[in-house]
């Protein structure tokens, strides 16, 4: 009696299913089932655009003047990448002794918080300090975006 | 002249001399209080941030240069190995050697070997004698190398000031050093 009636609900179920599946047309196909799917073409199957460039030609004279090519510009693009990491080296490291120094500064004018000159270096340092910071952090950031990672961190930001 | 009369002159005399004593006791008095006055002066007086640099332009060089610079290198590494005052009087044969003429790095030359000398000064608690070191070279009315050396420089000279409680040579050196510091961060941005 059980086994007939649990039978019964599964027929019911699977009828349900289909008429749900029907009507909301979630077929296989359509959730990109089965089917292999090419990135970025969003589902399209069809062959992509064909390729762009020069046939360099696949002899060992070619391959070679092709490696002896690529060697050339990794070269210079490492040595583009140096100049670039030596110039936000010593920018990051001058914005830091900038802040540095406008600490030591600031602190000295705080021993003469009735003297306008001494406030007058301070706020002058403190606005050179954090001009320098963001020249540092801007220049962090367009190495990061040319390459993978910083390739140095920017000096602490100061709350003085 | 009888003796009495005498011994008055005498006294007279005795007397006068104890006052002009004590006068040129007050003179000196006086002078102490002007010395006091011009301490104190220093010390509230207004810093002065006035900066003046010169580029300088690489020299063609020369014999003369090459071996100064040579002989500098090496005294810079012969202190490497020392330290306190063995280093500095080491540091310091090297900051009097003769410059020879047309070497305008020698300016910067100059400046990083009194800079070091200044930073073992401070270190072994002398900051009056750093200061006087570096205070002629960095004075505000003449003009300094637009280089980092100058700028470490100018932070060594702020720090003898800040030592010696010398804050308004302290806030004005200190602040040069960030304007010549900002220079050299605008032309690196260039």
């Amino acid at each position: 009696m059980t086994r007939y009636t649990l039978s019964r609900t599964s027929l019911h179920a699977g009828v349900l299913w289909g008429i749900v599946s029907i009507a909301t047309g979630c077929t296989p196909t359509a959730s990109g089932g089965g089917k292999p799917v090419t990135p970025g073409l969003r589902g399209d199957t069809r062959e992509g655009p064909d390729p762009i460039g020069v046939q360099e030609g696949d002899s060992v004279p070619e391959l070679e003047k092709r490696l002896e090519r690529l060697r050339g510009e990794q070269a210079a693009r490492m040595d583009d990448a140096m100049a670039d990491t030596q110039a936000c080296h010593d920018l990051c490291s001058l914005s830091a002794s900038i802040c540095e120094v406008q600490v030591k500064l600031c602190d000295i004018a705080d021993r003469h918080p009735q003297e306008g000159s001494y406030q007058a270096l301070c706020r002058e340092g403190q606005q050179e300090c954090q001009e320098a910071m963001s020249s540092c952090e801007d220049c962090v950031g367009e190495h990061a975006e040319d390459d993978a990672g910083p390739p140095v961190s920017a000096p602490p930001a100061d709350d003085s | 002249m009888s003796s009495s009369r005498i011994q008055r002159i005498a006294v007279l005399c005795a007397t006068l001399g104890t006052v002009v004593v004590a006068a040129c006791d007050d003179d000196a008095d006086a002078e102490g209080e002007v010395v006091h006055t011009e301490v104190a002066a220093s010390t509230s007086a207004t810093p002065d941030g006035t900066l003046k640099t010169h580029e300088i332009v690489p020299s063609t060089p020369s014999a003369e240069g090459l071996a100064y610079l040579r002989a500098v290198a090496a005294i810079q590494r012969e202190a490497d190995d020392q330290r306190g005052a063995a280093a500095v009087a080491t540091l310091q044969r090297g900051l009097d050697l003769e410059v020879p003429a047309g070497l305008p790095e020698a300016e910067i030359v100059q400046l990083e070997l009194a800079s070091r000398i200044a930073g073992l000064l401070i270190e072994s608690d002398a900051a009056a004698e750093a200061k006087e070191l570096l205070v002629p070279m960095l004075e505000p009315s003449r003009s300094v190398p637009l280089d980092r050396a100058s700028a470490e420089a100018l932070i060594m000279l702020g720090d003898a000031a800040t030592r010696t409680g010398d804050d308004a040579l302290a806030a004005g050196t200190y602040a040069r050093s960030i304007r010549m510091m900002s220079i050299l961060r605008q032309e690196l941005e260039r």
